[in-house]
């Protein structure tokens, strides 16, 4: 009926249009891309949440009748204001269409639109990267890292073609996500509901001042490899999806999968959003598009973090603690000249306290006022002194060197009897598995299961010893420069086995603490406390407070790569019922990389409780893991 | 109960400082002190900032006025990135330094020149922690219109 009824309706321009044609145009995976289609059991739907997207009232799942609206409403009139038309709001499918039917287009009014030719004279695009700034904990909303695109041109330079890259547009897909909004709260509204999201363009350089300055995270950089007519359709499509909204969930559609559906419509047959269908970390769709061989290597733009780190290192105590009493208002700008008698070194620290000045009034560790005195006097000595080079940071391993994000684990131990564990961790990486490609001290485990078959158990012997949604731990290391506070927070179902008493609860724990960086150890003391849920509880509820010392002692083995580690831990627990559990948890864990994806863990746990009744036994555990 | 309480506390201790806090909160100058109409102030207005999901506006600020370059992205950067510009003239390099050059139009044969005579009237360019930066902007015209070859990209 469909194709009489379209003969009647239009003119001559569909003569050539047979059914068959349209049928594969709206089966081509490009025409999907472009309306970000995905195919479900029953049928397709769009992930845009939104009317505006669509020129047919069924185009949320019907791509046929998108097509068919599209090739009608593209001929409309024009509109009072001509930017609002088809032609001007859906530009890329204008040309995608016009390839697709060369006799329709032939025979199609076309208009100017004003609004984005101003667009492209702003972007002048050149070439495009994929920015992809490191995992940041203390956002949840970017806790294993984020990814954007950098259209680089002109930008807001008043010349053409300045290759300065701070001047540059950034288009980034971000939540809209109300500004106090806790991070479980976020979780869970990320899980399951989804925060409204858009599609933002700002400048590169607000991105580097928020990233870099403020979160302290580095910033890798992948030129991604595209045709100019490629990067030309790619901007067509990213000005199709301002304004439309799209829901954003936390583990799949994401910032890095809509990056994805936007390079799947640039690229013809790069088909890379097809890689993640329940959940896409950041790293793992930088992974996927390397493996098509469309990003350029690496480069990277350290934090001032990380450039401070670098440097504080090449002064000696003394010179570290005139920089730290300048910045803190102890002693005064002109001890600089005691203290650093040569005039390049003096300029070298002076470079590197006022970066050290700045990152403290960021953190609010000194008083604003008194400080922004203090930058101004010392920029002012600074600058009668000679130019000198701030040495580059040494560029660590990219993420994508590091080991997969995914994990299974085997293992057998002995705890009065033999047991065997099955383990699996969707992401991403815990304080010790090996670092190389992540933040060190940063753990960030999500939906961990790890399931025990008991041998001695006839009954069902199968347990499930634990299901943890979320375990995060920010173990940043102190040092004379820098201080930052440690913390955890973790919640799940635990099946306690306190030597054949089970204790099944639910619980958060939360921590706070200090770690600090000696030699090769990090040595952590934490406050912890916990709130479990459980039937067996008087009130159904407990709550316990521990105090938790940790040392990880890391050494490189083969290579600078991989590491072995090595923890001792203790916690001491009191609870208000949960009286089994009380006393001292003590554990020595040995991680040992054979690969970059493969490694040994060796496990033994000792608790001595305060429950004179209870056998004292001892737990090892052998495990076997491997990152996917 | 003690505990239990102890522990719900630190738990929303923990969460509170969780939060997420995504947009740069406390990004201001240092080099200027915060007074109102300073720049701080401005800054505390544009650097909190989330882009914009319009993509075809233009570059402008609101509040940016007119300068001596007649360039309102020249306001517009210095808003942004008025502590890097300040430290790249200090020590006369620097991306920051580079990137308000461009801004400004200033050719690649000019810019060691550029970068020279900032550090060189340092002082000039940036009178006092009470500057504004329409008043660094200014300073800065003024500092180049007095050079032979950087007195052609001022009005």
């Amino acid at each position: 009926m469909l194709p009489i009824l379209w003969a009647a309706n239009l003119a001559c321009a569909f003569e050539h249009m047979d059914e068959s044609k349209i049928d594969a145009v709206a089966n081509a995976k490009r025409w999907q891309a472009l309306l970000h289609y995905r195919q479900h059991l029953l049928g397709y739907k769009s992930a845009a949440d939104d009317a505006r997207f669509f020129l047919s009232p069924q185009g949320v799942k019907d791509p046929r009748a998108e097509l068919l609206a599209t090739l009608e409403k593209m001929r409309a009139a024009p509109t009072a204001d001509i930017n609002s038309h088809p032609q001007c709001q859906f530009p890329a499918r204008l040309q995608f269409l016009g390839a697709q039917f060369p006799d329709w287009y032939a025979h199609l009014k076309k208009y100017d639109c004003p609004k984005l030719d101003a667009w492209f004279e702003k972007m002048q695009p050149q070439s495009a990267s994929l920015i992809f700034p490191a995992a940041y904990l203390n956002s949840p909303s970017s806790m294993y890292g984020h990814t954007l695109f950098r259209i680089n041109g002109k930008g807001m330079a008043a010349q053409e073609h300045v290759d300065n890259r701070l001047l540059a547009h950034s288009i980034s897909y971000a939540a809209d996500m109300p500004e106090d909004v806790g991070a479980f709260a976020y979780m869970i509204g990320g899980l399951f509901g989804g925060y409204p999201g858009h599609m933002y363009e700002e400048f590169y350089f607000d991105k580097i001042n928020q990233y870099g300055d403020i979160e302290n995270r580095d910033i890798w950089e992948y030129p991604i490899h595209l045709s100019p007519s490629e990067l030309n359709f790619m901007l067509l499509h990213i000005w199709e999806l301002q304004h439309v909204r799209f829901d954003y969930f936390f583990f799949d559609e994401n910032c890095s999968l809509r990056l994805l559906d936007v390079l799947d419509v640039a690229v013809e047959g790069l088909d890379s959003a097809a890689d993640f269908s329940t959940h896409a970390i950041p790293v793992d769709t930088v992974r996927a598009l390397q493996k098509r061989n469309i990003l350029g290597a690496a480069q990277y733009r350290p934090a001032v973090l990380s450039h401070l780190r670098a440097q504080a290192a090449t002064f000696n105590p003394k010179e570290q603690d005139l920089i730290i009493d300048y910045t803190f208002g102890k002693r005064d700008l002109a001890e600089f000249a005691n203290v650093f008698p040569d005039v390049s070194r003096r300029a070298y620290a002076m470079d590197f306290g006022y970066q050290y000045l700045r990152y403290n009034v960021l953190r609010k560790t000194v008083d604003k006022k008194a400080a922004s005195k203090r930058s101004l006097a010392l920029l002012s000595y600074r600058s009668k002194l000679p130019s000198v080079a701030i040495p580059p940071v040494p560029v660590p391993f990219t993420a994508e060197d590091g080991h997969k994000t995914a994990r299974v684990a085997l293992g057998a131990g002995y705890f009065n009897a033999a047991y065997l564990d099955f383990d699996i961790r969707p992401a991403f990486h815990d304080l010790l598995d090996n670092d190389a490609g992540y933040v060190q001290g940063a753990q960030l485990e999500f939906f961990v299961l790890k399931l025990r078959y008991l041998t001695d158990v006839v009954k069902n012997p199968l347990k499930l010893d634990y299901f943890k949604f979320v375990d995060v731990e920010a173990m940043s290391a102190r040092d004379k420069f820098f201080f930052p506070k440690s913390w955890l927070a973790t919640f799940g179902f635990y099946h306690d086995d306190l030597r054949g008493k089970y204790h099944d609860r639910f619980g958060v724990k939360a921590g706070r603490g200090l770690t600090w960086a000696l030699g090769a150890h990090r040595l952590s003391v934490l406050a912890l406390m916990d709130v479990n849920v459980a039937s067996k509880f008087v009130g159904k509820m407990d709550a316990g407070v521990a105090l938790k010392i940790a040392d990880i002692y890391t050494l490189p083995i083969y290579s600078e790569k991989l590491g072995a580690k090595w923890q001792l831990s203790g916690e001491y627990w009191e609870y208000e019922s949960h009286r089994n559990r009380e006393g001292w948890h003590l554990a020595a864990d040995l991680n040992w990389p054979l690969d970059i994806d493969n490694a040994l863990r060796l496990s033994v746990k000792q608790h001595i409780g305060k429950n004179p009744n209870l056998p004292k036994s001892r737990l090892y555990e052998l495990n076997l893991q491997h990152f996917f | 109960m003690k505990k239990l309480l102890l522990a719900t506390a630190l738990l929303m201790g923990s969460q509170a400082a969780m939060a997420a806090k995504d947009a740069g909160c406390g990004l201001g100058s240092i080099v200027f002190d915060g007074k109102e109409d300073k720049i701080s102030n401005i800054l505390a207005a544009t650097t909190n900032g989330i882009g914009t999901q319009t993509f075809g506006m233009t570059t402008g600020t609101m509040n940016c006025g007119q300068n001596a370059f007649n360039k309102a992205e020249v306001d517009q950067f210095l808003d942004a990135n008025i502590d890097k510009v300040a430290f790249d003239m200090s020590r006369g390099q620097g991306e920051a330094l580079q990137g308000l050059a461009d801004v400004i139009g200033v050719d690649a044969s000019d810019s060691a020149r550029f970068f020279e005579v900032s550090k060189a009237n340092f002082d000039s360019i940036f009178q006092g922690t009470e500057s504004t930066r329409t008043d660094v902007s200014a300073a800065l015209a003024q500092v180049m219109s007095q050079d032979a070859t950087l007195a052609k990209y001022v009005l």
